[in-house]
C-alpha cells in the first residue's frame, strides 16, 4: 500500500485527487496539508511514502518544503503537482529533491503512472513539460556574439586601455588621431556608465570583455 | 542913545522890561516860521483827494497839516487823526512819527513844552533806526525850538547845529535857512549880537539866493531888532520895511503885524512917538484879525510904554490894563506878570508905592505858582529898588540879596537843566550801547541759528542717508525675498514633479498589483477549477468508455482552456518573477528560444547580483518583456543578448542583430512601446539610451540606480 500525502492550498484540488484515487486499491491518501509547515508537522507523526506537492502554497511553498523533506525524511519521495510548467520550477524542484513533476491537469492514468514509477524508485516527468531540462542543466553557456555592443575600434581601444596604454600611445598604435581615441574612450565610458579609465577597466574585466 | 524905556527909573529895570517884551516878540517870529504858502497847500490838498492810500498820501497830509497849524487848528486835529490811522494801517512808522511830531508842535504852541518834548521823543524813537535825514532834521529843529522856549539855549543850539548838519546833508535850503535863523536867535538871547547877526545874515542871504521869499521875513525882522538894540534905528527901519514889503506881498498878516510892531519900536527909539503909535496901531489891527493874542497884547504894552514916555499916564495905564486883561482872559500868566509889572511902574510913577509893592507881591506869588522863575530876579530887583525908594533899608537889602542870589541861581538853573540834558544824553548813549549789545546778541543768535540750520541740514542729510539705505536694504531684502520666492516655487514645482512621479509610480504599481491579482485569480481560481474538472473528466473517461471520443474532445477543450489561462496568467504576472525574481524570469523569457536552432538568446549576469524590490523587478521585467516583444515582432533577429551588470548602478544592455530601424522616425512616431520603456526607466530614475541603424540591429543601454530598490533581507 502506497501512502500518499497531498499538499495543496486549494481544497478543490485535494478533493479532485481524492475522488480520482478513491478506487485505486494500492494507493491510499493518508493525509492532506495546506502548506509546507503542515506537511512537516504531519510527517512527524504519520508515515507517508509519497507526497504530492503543490508549489504555490502560503507560509512555506512546495520548493522549500521539498528541500526540507529531502533533508529530514530522505526516504519520502516528492512529486510536484503544479500549474507551473516553466523549466525553472522544474529545475528547482529537482534541485530540491523532487522525484517527479506533474502538471495539475494530468490525467488519472498519468497520475497513477507517476506514483507507481516514483514509488519504484524511478523519476517521472510529465511529457508536457516542453523543456529538455536535463540537457539544459548541463548546457554550456553559449558565447553570445552580441554582447557587449562595442564597435571593433571601441573594442580595440578598450583592450589597449586595459593594457595601461595612454591615449597618445593608443593613437599611435592604432594609427588614429588623439581626438578619435578620446571619442572612443568617451563612448566606452557612456556605454559602461563609468566615469574614468579605472571604472572602464573594471567593467571590462567584470564582463570578461578583454582578451 | 537910550534904549526904549518903559520906566524912567533905573536903566537896568527898563532894560529888563524891554527885554521881556522883545523876547515875546522874538519868540513869536520864530513860531510863525512854519507857514507854507497857501497856494502850495491848496494844490497839495487837491492832489490828496485823488491819491490812493499809500505813504505818499501820508507825506502830503503831513505837509498840509503843517500848513494849517496857524490857520485852522480843528482841521489840523482831523488831519492828524487821518495821518495816524493811515500810517497804522500801512504800518508806515515814519507816518506815525510825523503824527507825534505834529502833536508835539501843537503842545509847544500850547506852551506845554515838557509834553511837547516827551511826544517828540516818541517821534525820534520811531525813526531812530532809519537814516531819515529829513525827519531827523525837522524833529531836531523842533526839539531845539522847544528847548529854546524852555530856556535851555545851550542844548537847543546843539540840536540846532545837529539839524543844520542834516539839512546841509539833505541840501534842504529852506531847512538850512530856518535853522540859521534859529541859531541866530540863540546867540541873540545870549547877547552875542555879532554872531547872531552873522547867522541872521547867513539865513537871509541864503533865502535870497534860492528866492525863498517866505523865509526872508524872519531874519529881516531879527536883524532889524538887533539894529534896534544897537540903537541903529535907521538900519533897523530899513530891514523892518523890507520885511513889511515881503509880508504885504505874501499877505502874511502875522509878519505884517510884526513888521509894524518893530517899526513902532524903532520909531519909539527915534522918539518919533506918533509914528510909533501909528505903527503899533496897525500892528494891533493885524494881530487882532488873526487872533494873535500874544503879539497883540505885547504890542499894546509897547503902546502903553510910549504913552508913558509921552507922559500920558492915563493912556499908558489903560493900555497896560488892556494888555493885562487880554493876557488874563487867555490865562497867559507870564504875560499877566509882565503887564502887571508895567502897571506897578505906573503906580511908582505916581508915587503909590504901596500899590506898587502889592502888585509886585502878587507878581511874586504868580511867578512862583506858574514856575516863571526867569522873572524872579527882575522882580526882586524892582522890589528892592522900591524899598530903597521908600527908605525901607532892611527889606531893600533883603531883596537885593535875593536878587543877587537868584541871578546866579538862574545861571545854575540853566546849568542844572544842562546837567539833566547831559544825563538824558548819557541815558540815550547808554540806550544806544544797549541797542548795540542787543544787535550783538542778535548777531550771535544769527550765528547760532546758522549753526542750528547747518546742524538741521546735517540731521536731514543723515535722515536722508538712513532713508536711502533703508530703501536700499529694503530693495535688497525684496530681491532676496523674490529670489527665495522663486527658489521656493522651484522647490514646489520640484516637489510637485516628485509627487506626480510618485503618483504615476503608484498608478503603475497599482497596475502591476492588479495584474498580479488577476494572474492569481486566473491561476489559482479558474485554473484550479479547470484542473479539477479535467481530473474528473479523466475518471469519467475511464468509467464511461463508450463516450470516450466525446469526452476526449471535451477534455481537449478544457486542456486548451487551461493552457490559455495559464498563458494569460503567466503574461499577467509570471510566477517565476514573483517567486524567483527578475533574473530567473528574464532567463525564463529567453528560454522560449531554446528549441529554435536558428536563434540564440542568452542572458548574462555579472557583478554582485542582488534582489530588488518586487515593484522594481516587475518594472525591469516589463522592460525586458517589451524589448523582447519588439525584437520578435519587428526585428527578425538571429541573436539576442541581455546582460545584467550589478554595481552601484544596475547596467542592463539588450542587443539584437535584427533589421534595426531608423531611430529618428520611430522615436518621433512613438511606436515600438519605446515610450513605455522610457517612462518605466524614468520611474526607476534611470537613464536610457538607444542605438539603432537600419540593417544594423538594435541596442539599448539602461542604467538604473538600485540603492533605493534593494529588497530587504538581501
Amino acid at each position: 500500500m502506497t501512502k500518499i500525502l497531498v499538499a495543496d492550498d486549494h481544497q478543490l484540488l485535494i478533493d479532485g485527487i481524492k475522488s480520482t484515487l478513491e478506487d485505486v486499491e494500492d494507493i491510499k491518501i493518508i493525509a492532506k496539508a495546506n502548506n509546507g509547515f503542515e506537511v512537516i508537522k504531519i510527517l512527524e507523526t504519520k508515515k507517508a511514502d509519497i507526497i504530492l506537492m503543490d508549489i504555490n502554497m502560503p507560509y512555506m511553498d512546495g520548493l522549500e518544503c521539498t528541500k526540507i523533506i529531502n533533508q529530514k525524511f530522505p526516504d519520502i519521495k516528492v512529486i510536484a503537482l503544479t500549474q507551473y510548467d516553466e523549466k525553472r520550477f522544474v529545475k528547482r524542484m529537482i534541485k530540491n529533491g523532487a522525484s517527479g513533476y506533474l502538471l495539475k491537469d494530468a490525467s488519472k492514468a498519468e497520475l497513477l503512472k507517476a506514483i507507481r514509477d516514483v514509488n519504484a524508485g524511478k523519476k517521472y516527468f510529465s511529457p508536457k513539460l516542453s523543456v529538455k531540462f536535463l540537457e539544459d542543466h548541463y548546457q554550456t553557456p553559449r558565447t553570445n556574439p552580441l554582447f557587449p555592443h562595442l564597435s571593433d575600434r571601441e573594442q580595440q581601444v578598450l583592450n589597449l586601455i586595459c593594457k595601461e596604454f595612454s591615449s597618445n600611445e593608443i593613437s599611435k598604435q592604432l594609427n588614429i588621431s588623439y581626438n578619435t581615441v578620446e571619442n572612443h574612450r568617451a563612448s566606452l565610458m557612456e556605454k559602461s556608465d563609468t566615469k574614468n579609465s579605472a571604472g572602464l577597466v573594471r567593467w571590462a574585466v567584470e564582463n570578461e570583455l578583454i582578451d | 542913545m537910550k534904549r526904549q524905556t518903559i520906566t524912567t527909573k533905573g536903566p537896568f529895570r527898563t532894560f529888563v522890561l524891554t527885554k521881556i517884551a522883545v523876547v515875546f516878540a522874538l519868540s513869536c517870529s520864530s513860531s510863525c516860521l512854519l507857514g507854507q504858502s497857501l497856494a502850495e497847500i491848496d494844490s497839495i490838498e487837491k492832489v490828496i483827494i485823488t491819491q490812493d492810500n499809500d505813504t505818499n498820501k501820508i507825506n502830503n497830509l503831513v505837509i498840509v497839516a503843517k500848513g494849517y497849524l496857524y490857520r485852522d487848528l480843528n482841521k489840523v486835529e482831523s488831519l492828524i487823526d487821518d495821518i495816524l490811522l493811515l500810517s497804522q494801517n500801512l504800518k508806515f512808522y515814519p507816518g506815525i512819527a510825523d503824527y507825534y511830531y505834529l502833536k508835539s508842535i501843537l503842545c509847544k504852541n500850547d506852551l506845554n513844552y515838557d509834553s511837547s518834548l516827551i511826544i517828540l521823543n516818541y517821534a525820534l524813537a520811531l525813526i531812530d533806526s532809519v537814516n531819515d535825514y529829513r525827519r531827523h532834521a525837522n524833529y531836531y529843529r523842533l526839539y531845539a525850538m522847544t528847548l529854546h522856549k524852555q530856556g535851555f539855549n545851550i542844548t537847543a543850539s546843539a540840536y540846532y547845529k545837529r539839524s543844520l548838519m542834516l539839512f546841509e546833508k539833505l541840501n534842504d535850503q529852506e531847512g538850512i535857512t530856518k535853522t540859521y535863523n534859529s541859531i541866530g536867535i540863540i546867540y541873540d538871547d545870549a547877547m552875542k549880537y555879532d554872531t547872531a547877526l552873522h547867522y541872521y545874515f547867513k539865513s537871509l542871504s541864503l533865502a535870497e539866493k534860492v528866492m525863498d521869499i517866505q523865509n526872508q521875513m524872519p531874519p529881516c525882522i531879527n536883524i532889524g531888532k538887533i539894529f534896534n538894540n544897537m540903537k541903529d534905528y535907521e538900519k533897523a527901519i530899513e530891514y523892518f520895511n523890507k520885511c513889511l514889503d515881503i509880508s504885504t506881498r505874501q499877505k502874511n498878516i502875522s509878519f505884517i503885524g510884526q513888521s509894524h510892531n518893530n517899526l513902532g519900536m524903532a520909531f519909539h527909539g527915534l522918539n518919533k512917538f506918533e509914528e510909533a503909535l501909528k505903527n503899533y496901531g496897525i500892528a494891533i489891527e493885524n494881530f487882532n484879525s488873526i487872533d494873535a493874542i500874544w503879539d497883540m497884547a505885547s504890542t499894546i504894552i509897547n503902546m502903553g510904554s510910549v504913552y508913558r514916555e509921552l507922559g500920558d499916564k492915563t493912556n499908558a495905564l489903560k493900555k497896560f490894563q488892556e494888555s493885562l486883561a487880554i493876557y488874563k482872559s487867555h490865562g497867559i500868566i507870564h504875560g499877566m506878570i509882565n503887564a502887571a509889572m508895567n502897571i506897578a511902574l505906573y503906580y511908582e510913577d505916581i508915587g503909590n508905592y504901596t500899590r506898587t509893592l502889592q502888585i509886585y507881591d502878587s507878581c511874586l506869588t504868580l511867578a512862583k505858582e506858574s514856575n516863571y522863575l526867569e522873572i524872579m530876579p527882575k522882580l526882586y530887583y524892582n522890589i528892592f529898588k522900591d524899598y530903597e525908594l521908600t527908605g525901607n533899608w532892611s527889606k531893600a537889602f533883603h531883596y537885593q540879596s535875593l536878587h543877587t542870589a537868584l541871578k546866579d541861581s538862574v545861571y545854575t538853573l540853566e546849568k542844572e537843566r544842562m546837567i539833566n540834558d547831559l544825563e538824558l544824553n548819557y541815558e540815550k548813549e547808554k540806550n544806544e550801547a544797549q541797542i548795540l549789545l542787543l544787535q550783538n546778541d542778535n548777531l550771535q543768535k544769527d550765528i547760532i541759528l546758522k549753526k542750528r540750520t547747518i546742524q538741521r541740514n546735517i540731521y536731514i542729510f543723515i535722515v536722508l542717508i538712513i532713508v536711502i539705505s533703508g530703501l536700499l536694504s529694503f530693495g535688497l531684502f525684496y530681491t532676496r525675498y523674490r529670489k527665495n520666492k522663486i527658489i521656493m516655487e522651484q522647490k514646489l514645482r520640484q516637489l510637485e514633479n516628485e509627487k506626480k512621479l510618485l503618483a504615476a509610480q503608484s498608478i503603475v504599481e497599482g497596475q502591476e498589483q492588479e495584474r498580479k491579482r488577476i494572474a492569481y485569480d486566473l491561476h489559482d481560481g479558474i485554473g484550479i477549477l479547470l484542473s479539477s474538472a479535467r481530473l474528473q473528466f479523466s475518471s469519467i473517461i475511464e468509467k464511461v468508455p463508450e463516450h470516450k471520443e466525446l469526452l476526449d474532445r471535451a477534455n481537449k477543450l478544457m486542456e486548451q482552456a487551461a493552457m490559455d489561462i495559464r498563458k494569460i496568467s503567466h503574461n499577467m504576472m509570471p510566477g517565476i518573477l514573483t517567486k524567483f525574481g527578475l533574473l530567473e524570469a528574464a532567463e525564463s523569457l529567453f528560454d522560449q528560444f531554446e528549441d529554435n536552432p536558428d536563434m540564440s538568446a542568452t542572458v548574462n549576469i555579472t557583478g554582485n547580483p542582488v534582489r530588488l524590490t518586487e515593484n522594481a523587478e516587475i518594472m525591469l521585467y516589463r522592460i525586458v518583456q517589451e524589448l523582447l516583444n519588439n525584437t520578435i515582432k519587428h526585428a527578425s533577429a538571429r541573436n539576442i543578448a541581455l546582460n545584467f551588470h550589478f554595481r552601484e548602478k544596475l547596467q542592463i544592455q539588450y542587443s539584437d542583430d535584427g533589421c534595426g530601424f531608423n531611430l529618428d522616425e520611430k522615436i518621433g512616431s512613438g511606436t515600438f512601446g519605446l515610450k513605455s520603456i522610457q517612462s518605466r526607466v524614468n520611474f526607476l530614475s534611470g537613464e536610457l539610451t538607444f542605438e539603432s541603424k537600419t540593417g544594423k540591429g538594435f541596442t539599448c543601454f539602461i542604467h538604473v540606480p538600485i540603492q533605493n530598490h534593494i529588497a530587504d533581507g538581501n
